[in-house]
């Protein structure tokens, strides 16, 4: 065993090396916030490697985000270094992507397909493919393509075209829409295009039409675990249980149903729920929170008792930290203009070497605007996160699309979006439309006609795009070195002035962060279609400033941790937010907010400060209910 | 030039667990549910470099280069460790094989364990023995003193001394110094495997492969290894003999075995389902062998079952696309039986000319009986055909002398172009040459007498499945002008003078004399005879030569415009 291991084993708690240590059969740990999940999952992960250095079978983590396989990917391999090899960590849609590449074959799926993860891509996939559809005298017509949410929906509920019709109250609406999902599909295989939520259902497909690869998958992978199970998807669960079939129970599944904030995409008590009856796990809990203030423990567990959507005998969570001092503080202002600044000013007070350790955390983005305005205000390094799915810089997205070219030359839609991101980039007027009817007159790739025209203006920029594109023209074999001195030369293109970051550099850094990812998710140096494949998994913002004050959603802030954590907007109809309100409104959605106010605190590793103001945009609003049910109310802070 | 390396597993689940984690990457799943993998080995010429590129890919189930992790390089270094391949080239040069530098022999070497107790005890004889044999001769203790004030000179420091050493030192040194010792008979000497024949020594070290592959195998302990051996002419230096009675033992190797090898010798006992033919033609190297099995479109059915289970093994359901699947040729009223499945098929007519269809692909497979038929009274059948480039099929032998010499006379010899002529009568029948040349893709033609032999030989063909247009209408079957045999027709082209002239050189002294009648019964007893003299004779004027039966000097007149690849 390393040493490394070793440490890690030794400072598990009791119940945490239960879990580590659990051996054959269904498991389902319930993690609270900050007792250590993700140490169990990878001490466990760790373990299983480590013991079984003379087999050869293989380990299967499946994780909500890129980032936390990513991480989780790295803190392994730092325990047992050199044995990771054997493990297939990443999320549903990596592991589906993989199983897809691997086996798609039965489904007419080739290797090397491309990955559609923007909607705008796929509208106008659909379009063309009905526009050739209805020259080809079927009874549809271009505008169907509004159908593609239906499709979406249907989807990601695994019901193919052939189900569709039966789905709509209207006949004749059901029987377009499965027509328009079977022109959709077929236009999918036919450009070797997948979506995301076809890769679960596709992947689902294989699995029932081939028995054998579940098989397979449960032969060679002896051992799943689910990260997150709380956050995974009806369909996600249900492909879980297809590749698990009636047999299989090796699944260890980490949860909490105390922080399902993702009820709007499927996430559901429920399917810990269903997991408990079809599996039968054994309950293993972790309470022991070593992350918060005992203040912060115990308005968690107070807050979480008002919930009612819980497993039974769910038990409190622990404070371990010493209860030295009090850490959580309250404020009041008359207005949100009001607590905007004064956050701000206690932040710029607090000094710039606490920054980059301080969140300001909100149930909305737009609460966090005025705040990020009045910090940059007094000075502060601030930033709300975003996800991206997409590069915002032209030179990135031209990048991007002229790699997608290379492997894929007739996409004529990437071909678009490629010459307008170049006309940006250099001031050249290239018609996207002219080149591909000139290319295809000229027998060329459009690819080649867009370069020799690039190559024909003065531009230096427009150049040295053109030279790029030949390159990749003569030899897609080229891409490597293309990429390497694209990523260097690109962001010098925009002008900007001193201190500004610009689109193009944060697109950098998320360049060469996914890069990095993909290369240590497959083991080595990948192919162009796996960078581009990986690419389209991953997001794309740039990693956080480690010198800035982070705003976020309380969704962006779940699974990190602060020392300082600013909670703004604690009043009625904010947090929780009016719809939760409404007399119409679910129980559950209620407990949904109660469950966002409690995954906010629980951030915190020193102090918490929660604000409010007596009214919103010029609304009076009370102060939150979740104030009282944390045992708040009373202590008013100055 | 590429190569595809296919394996299957012959039914679910017979693969070791672990080995298909190991290859979990690169591991196909076929459409029948068994695993499967395909790596894809191509060296290909690249132009700027001025070398061969070496490339391999992992293909998926539909063919296509597999992508992501199967890309990976530990995955071939995985796969070839299940799939060891133990290789000989053809230019082995055995001493060089049995040193320790070499791989086979020095793996071997390097296995061996020598407990320590005997080590020591060796050891400790030799220094014995060492030191008193340098002792022997107090002249070489001078030696080593004279060297010795060397190290002083060099060094300058302290005595300086040096002294000589005959026997290894050490255990390496001394198994290191392992060779081989054989002797023929029990009285001759021992010798070294260097002083005997080349034979011998092309032998042992196929042996030693042997060794060491079974040494490898049993070291790596592992379910689900399988090897490889490649061997490059086995034969070599052998004599007839010997190649025949190599095969056996190369069977015996445990493992898949790649051959190649040029000694029809070798090749006369080889299962005809094993033998794959390779040649180059029109710039590309082809392969070919006997189909053991060929799947049709027509689908399995009960009726089928039924008929399955009264015809034999002929016919199996294919368990990827349930379709029927033939084994061996089958005659007509079998495929008239097969028909009659598909009676209430909807689409009958289509399933009927589906059978035909199969039956004529089917011609080309060898059943039991045929294997029988050659293998008759040991192999008659004659390894170098394969070996031939075009088959002419005839009767007897005066038709292969006759030919011969017509090759001779008009300026195309048959062995510089690679024609086999094979007297079918003596080894087998008409059927199974003409299906093998098929299945090998080798061009052939028969040539028969014009009487009723002729009549069956046609319907041999026709019973196996060949059609109207492979035989009469594209002149791959020619006949001498009926009833006549070779000899009738000799006397109907008006070589009466000519037979009788031939035949009392033959040591026939009456035939000049003869009447015709009795002319005729003596070629007729003495066929080997009379077309022994009358061969060399055409063999020797072309002008006689084209007054010969017009089958025959057509055919070789035809060949020789055409090009033998015709």
């Amino acid at each position: 065993m390393t040493p490394e291991l070793a440490a890690a084993l030794e400072s598990l708690s009791l119940n945490q090396k239960v879990a580590v240590d659990w051996g054959e059969g269904a498991a389902i740990v319930l993690a609270g916030p900050g007792v250590g999940k993700t140490t169990v999952l990878t001490a466990r992960i760790a373990r299983i490697l480590d013991s079984s250095r003379n087999r050869n079978f293989r380990t299967l983590a499946l994780t909500f985000t890129t980032k936390a396989g990513d991480e989780m990917r790295t803190r392994v391999e730092r325990l047992v270094p050199g044995l990771t090899d054997p493990t297939l960590i990443g999320t549903f849609h990596a592991f589906c992507a993989q199983v897809l590449r691997q086996h798609g074959s039965h489904l007419g799926i080739r290797p090397d397909f491309g990955v559609y993860d923007q909607d705008s891509d796929r509208e106008e996939l659909l379009r063309d493919a009905l526009r050739e559809a209805t020259a080809k005298g079927e009874p549809v017509e271009e505008r169907d393509v509004r159908w593609l949410k239906a499709i979406d929906q249907l989807r990601s509920n695994l019901i193919g075209p052939a189900k569709a019709a039966s789905r709509f109250h209207d006949q004749s609406d059901g029987e377009r829409a499965a027509r328009v999902y079977t022109i959709y599909e077929a236009a999918l295989r036919d450009r070797n295009i997948m979506d995301f939520n076809g890769m679960i259902l596709d992947t689902c497909r294989l699995a029932h039409q081939v028995p054998a690869v579940a098989a397979r998958i449960r032969q060679s992978y002896p051992y799943w675990l689910i990260d997150e199970f709380q956050d995974t998807s009806p369909a996600q669960y249900r492909l879980v249980r297809f590749l698990a079939g009636s047999d299989f129970k090796n699944v260890f599944v980490v949860a909490d149903d105390d922080q399902i904030i993702y009820q709007w995409a499927g996430a559901s008590y429920r399917q810990i729920l269903v997991f408990r009856e079809q599996f039968s796990p054994s309950l293993i809990q972790l309470v022991e929170n070593r992350r918060c203030p005992p203040d912060v423990v115990r308005a968690a567990n107070s807050l979480i008792a008002h919930n009612a959507e819980r497993t039974p005998g769910k038990a409190l969570l622990l404070a371990t930290r010493a209860d030295d001092c009090p850490a959580i503080s309250q404020r009041v202002f008359a207005t949100d203009v009001d607590e905007a600044s004064g956050i701000a000013v206690e932040i710029a007070a607090a000094g710039a070497g606490s920054w980059g350790r301080t969140a300001v955390l909100a149930r909305t983005r737009a609460i966090l605007e005025p705040v990020l305005k009045a910090l940059r205000a007094e000075g502060v390094k601030a930033a709300i996160a975003t996800r991206r799915d997409r590069f915002i810089s032209p030179q990135f997205t031209w990048l991007q699309a002229c790699l997608e070219q290379a492997l894929r030359p007739s996409d004529r839609h990437v071909f678009t979006m490629m010459v307008d991101a170049a006309n940006r980039i250099a001031p050249m007027e290239c018609d996207p439309a002219l080149l591909a009817a000139e290319a295809e007159a000229a027998g060329r790739s459009f690819l080649e006609q867009w370069a020799l025209a690039a190559q024909g203006c003065s531009e230096p920029e427009a150049q040295r795009l053109a030279d790029f594109g030949l390159r990749l023209v003569q030899s897609r074999g080229a891409w490597r070195t293309v990429m390497k001195e694209a990523l260097v030369w690109l962001p010098g293109t925009v002008d900007s002035s001193e201190g500004v970051v610009t689109d193009a550099e944060d697109d950098k850094a998320a360049w060469e962060t996914a890069l990095r990812a993909i290369r240590a998710e497959k083991g080595g140096e990948p192919e162009l279609e796996e960078l581009l494949q990986g690419l389209a998994l991953r997001p794309k913002e740039p990693p956080p400033d480690p010198e800035a004050v982070a705003l976020l959603t309380v969704h962006a802030a779940k699974g990190l941790e602060f020392d300082h954590v600013y909670l703004v907007g604690l009043a009625e109809t904010v947090l929780p937010s009016w719809q939760s309100l409404q007399p119409k409104a679910r129980p559950a959605e209620l407990e949904e907010e109660r469950r966002n106010c409690f995954v906010a605190i629980t951030r915190t590793k020193e102090c918490l400060v929660i604000s409010r103001s007596e009214s919103y945009r010029g609304w009076r609003k009370t102060a939150s209910r979740f104030l009282t049910e944390m045992g708040l109310t009373g202590a008013n802070g100055a | 030039m590429t190569i595809d390396i296919v394996l299957e597993e012959p039914e679910v689940g017979v693969w070791d667990a672990d080995m298909v984690a190991v290859l979990e990457d690169v591991m196909t799943i076929l459409p029948g549910g068994t695993n499967g993998v395909t790596v894809r080995v191509a060296c290909v010429w690249n132009a700027d470099k001025e070398a061969f590129d070496p490339r391999w890919e992992f293909l998926d189930a539909g063919g296509q280069p597999m992508t992501g992790k199967a890309q990976r390089a530990t995955n071939l270094t995985g796969f070839f460790a299940y799939l060891p391949l133990f290789w000989l080239n053809a230019l082995r040069d055995a001493p060089d094989e049995f040193t320790p530098r070499a791989s086979y022999w020095g793996r071997l070497l390097r296995s061996v364990r020598i407990p320590n107790e005997l080590e020591n005890e060796a050891l400790k004889t030799l220094a014995d023995l060492d030191s008193r044999l340098i002792a022997a001769d107090p002249h070489l203790a001078e030696i080593a003193r004279g060297i010795g004030q060397a190290t002083q000179v060099a060094i300058g420091e302290g005595p300086g001394a040096a002294k000589f050493n005959m026997l290894p030192l050490g255990i390496e040194a001394m198994l290191q110094r392992t060779g081989l010792m054989l002797r023929n008979e029990n009285l001759w000497p021992w010798l070294p495997l260097a002083s005997h024949g080349q034979g011998l020594q092309s032998l042992t070290v196929i042996f030693l492969l042997q060794a060491a592959a079974l040494q490898q195998l049993t070291e790596a302990e592992r379910p689900g290894i399988e090897a490889v051996f490649a061997i490059e002419e086995p034969e070599a230096h052998l004599h007839p003999q010997a190649a025949r009675t190599l095969l056996p033992h190369i069977l015996a190797l445990k493992g898949q075995k790649l051959i190649a090898t040029h000694s029809p010798y070798f090749t006369q006992h080889v299962p005809l389902h094993d033998l794959r033919l390779v040649r180059l033609r029109g710039g590309s190297t082809e392969v070919a062998a006997i189909p053991r099995r060929i799947v049709s479109d027509l689908p399995w059915t009960d009726q089928v079952a039924s008929l399955a289970v009264h015809s034999g093994a002929m016919f199996e359901k294919d368990s990827v696309g349930g379709r029927v699947v033939a084994t061996f040729w089958f005659n007509e009223a079998l495929a008239d039986r097969l028909k009659a499945c598909y009676r209430a098929d909807p689409t009958g007519a289509a399933r009927r000319s589906a059978v035909d269809t199969l039956r004529h692909s089917c011609r080309v497979m060898v059943s039991p009986d045929d294997e029988r038929e050659l293998g008759f009274h040991g192999r008659r059948m004659r390894g170098e055909i394969f070996f031939a480039r075009r088959w002419i099929l005839v009767e007897g032998v005066s038709d292969y002398l006759l030919l011969h010499a017509l090759g001779q006379a008009l300026d195309w010899p048959l062995d510089a172009h690679g024609v086999a002529v094979i007297d079918f009568q003596q080894a087998g029948s008409p059927g199974i040459y003409a299906a093998l040349a098929e299945a090998f893709a080798i061009p052939w033609n028969i040539l028969a007498d014009g009487d009723a032999e002729s009549t069956k030989f046609l319907s041999q063909l026709r019973e196996r499945g060949f059609r109207e247009n492979d035989l009469r209408t594209s002149g791959q079957f020619v006949t001498l002008p009926p009833p006549n045999n070779l000899e009738d027709q000799l006397f109907a082209d008006g070589h009466e003078a000519l037979l009788r002239e031939v035949l009392e050189k033959a040591g026939c002294g009456h035939a000049r004399g003869c009447t015709e009648a009795d002319l005729r019964g003596l070629v007729k007893n003495r066929k080997t005879d009379y077309m022994g003299k009358l061969a060399s004779r055409v063999a020797g004027d072309p002008q006689l030569a084209a007054r010969m039966p017009a089958p025959f000097v057509g055919l070789i007149t035809r060949l020789r415009e055409a090009g033998h690849d015709s």
